[in-house]
């Protein structure tokens, strides 16, 4: 079955979460799946997941979507922890949007914001998948904050494209992939909307360890790891998947920050299978 | 139509050592090689994957020496990683097998990557299954819980204590069949297969300077729930193979995750091997 080509704007668009106008990618029919990006400037659904939504909505209803404060979403303050706002925000998108249970994939911020998800509202969730998790204050092997959260940090501080570079050197691990034209991407998607910027600047920095919440989660759970992921430390992984009851952890060599992305054809396939089947 | 041990069962000849393994499917090679020493056969600890796996690759599953039918005359107390490794390469001559792709059972994967590091234009994909990597542990004191046990089976192989050691092998008691503790207590009470055991007395050679040698695609598999190799040796193999994926089983699984977990396992081994 050819894969029809899939753009930002084909498949671009916008559903009413409560007071929150949010924007979304969707593909494909099927079972309902929720692909949520990180917390980095210039992030958004379609910038985290574009070389996974083609594969994916052959097998399911795929929604890309924009968290509050980045993308074409609302650039709302964020008045509690980000997490459980983004949750929130996802719970009356999916009223509005008449669904009643789906898959999630959640990438560092968008993996915290699936972890409180799930906690919050278990019926609503069917299987998960988390991508390099938010959500930890603590690591015994890897002292926070880590090099590549305080590259964000320096970003933020002072959005330069020197500090975007620094970002991008620690988010990837192959060398072939930390192009100039990611660089300028990234760089022009953060300074694209300054209101994003002014409302972070607004927001809470209200982080928990959600490490504490971990073990309510009864949905079947695959935790995939990058072995060189400088902004989540890998014995996070490892303290996730002995919490999570129905867990398993999956870790890439030669893997950064950005799995999907760096190991695109490996993850969408373990992805699927896992998401596909329930043995 | 499922395979049986007796349908499935052939001998090889490697250099004077008689081999017994079993044979099903076609395809590229892939050769599984469970642990050599006592307890059930290769039969035995792979059974439940080989109708799955054979579907996709020519399955071979092969009882090291003196497991299974296999040669119980051998006295050998030299580099004991090393002297399978070469019942390998024997093996894969005596079959005309140019290159083969591997799962190695616990302590049978180490000849599986000293074959890899020895020959490694032999070998094309790897599956490392909860392998020792020698002592310590970096977090569980020896001895292990599980070496304890094995020690105690050892010296008194009763219904009793084969018991307590599946209990601590396989922690989930769902999973727990009497086939699988009866195929262990019949292993473990196979005096021949002991005896000859007891003959083969060499030291485990520490592979790991050795390791960054093996380029080949890995995948490393473990349960959460092992207490025979603690799961930081997963991860320290996972460091210190260039290219190796670990992957790990929650949900209370122990150290026979392709038993299990069946299915999910010949699904991530045949799209590891596969892709």
């Amino acid at each position: 079955m050819a894969t029809q080509t899939l753009t930002e704007e084909s498949t671009s668009n916008y559903v009413q979460a409560g007071s929150i106008r949010l924007h979304y990618n969707e593909a494909g029919a099927g079972h309902p799946l929720i692909a949520i990006h990180g917390g980095g400037p210039g992030a958004s659904g379609w910038s985290n997941f574009n070389v996974n939504i083609g594969p994916f909505s052959e097998h399911f209803r795929t929604m890309l979507m924009d968290m509050p404060q980045f993308g074409k979403s609302d650039p709302v303050v964020v008045d509690e922890e980000r997490a459980i706002f983004n949750a929130k925000a996802i719970k009356d998108a999916l009223d509005a949007l008449s669904i009643e249970k789906t898959h999630f994939l959640g990438n560092s911020m968008g993996g915290a914001t699936t972890i409180r998800f799930a906690t919050m509202f278990p019926e609503r969730t069917a299987s998960v998948v988390l991508m390099g998790p938010a959500g930890y204050l603590y690591s015994p092997f890897t002292p926070p904050p880590l090099e590549g959260i305080k590259a964000l940090f320096k970003y933020w501080e002072e959005p330069t494209r020197e500090n975007m570079k620094q970002i991008v050197d620690l988010f990837i691990y192959e060398e072939s992939l930390k192009t100039e034209e990611l660089v300028d991407r990234r760089h022009n998607a953060a300074l694209a909307h300054p209101e994003h910027m002014e409302a972070r600047a607004k927001s809470s920095r209200v982080q928990s360890d959600l490490l504490t919440v971990a073990p309510q989660i009864t949905a079947r759970t695959l935790i995939i790891w990058g072995r060189e992921d400088r902004f989540s430390p890998l014995d996070h992984g490892f303290n996730l998947l002995a919490r999570i009851k129905d867990s398993q952890l999956h870790i890439f060599p030669h893997c950064g920050h950005w799995c999907q992305y760096e190991k695109a054809d490996e993850f969408n396939r373990l992805v699927i299978d896992f998401l596909t089947h329930d043995d | 139509m499922a395979l049986t041990a007796e349908g499935t069962t052939k001998f090889a000849d490697a250099k004077g050592v008689k081999l017994h393994y079993h044979e099903a499917g076609a395809g590229p090679v892939l050769i599984v090689v469970p642990s050599p020493g006592t307890g059930a056969s290769a039969w035995g600890q792979f059974k439940y994957n080989i109708d799955g796996l054979s579907r996709h690759f020519r399955v071979i599953l092969l009882n090291l020496p003196p497991a299974g039918q296999s040669d119980k005359t051998i006295t050998y107390d030299g580099p004991r990683h090393a002297f399978y490794a070469k019942v390998l390469l024997d093996f894969m001559d005596s079959l005309g097998i140019e290159k083969a792709h591997f799962i190695g059972g616990s302590p049978g994967a180490l000849p599986v990557m000293k074959f890899a590091i020895d020959h490694p234009e032999r070998a094309d994909k790897l599956v490392l299954q909860c392998p020792p990597m020698g002592r310590p542990s970096m977090f569980t004191p020896w001895p292990w819980e599980g070496s304890r046990l094995s020690q105690v089976v050892r010296q008194d192989p009763s219904r009793e204590n084969v018991l307590r050691q599946m209990e601590s092998m396989i922690p989930r008691e769902d999973l727990r069949t009497e086939e699988f503790t009866n195929d262990r207590f019949a292993g473990v009470n196979d005096q021949e297969t002991n005896e000859a055991s007891r003959r083969i007395t060499g030291p485990s050679e520490d592979l790991s300077p050795d390791l960054g040698k093996i380029t080949h695609p890995c995948l490393i598999v473990w349960g959460l729930n092992d207490r025979d190799v603690p799961l930081d040796h997963g991860l320290r193999l996972a460091q210190l193979l260039p290219n190796a994926r670990f992957h790990v089983y929650g949900n209370g699984i122990g150290h026979f995750p392709n038993y299990e977990r069946p299915r999910e396992y010949d699904r991530l081994v045949i799209d590891f091997l596969s892709n």
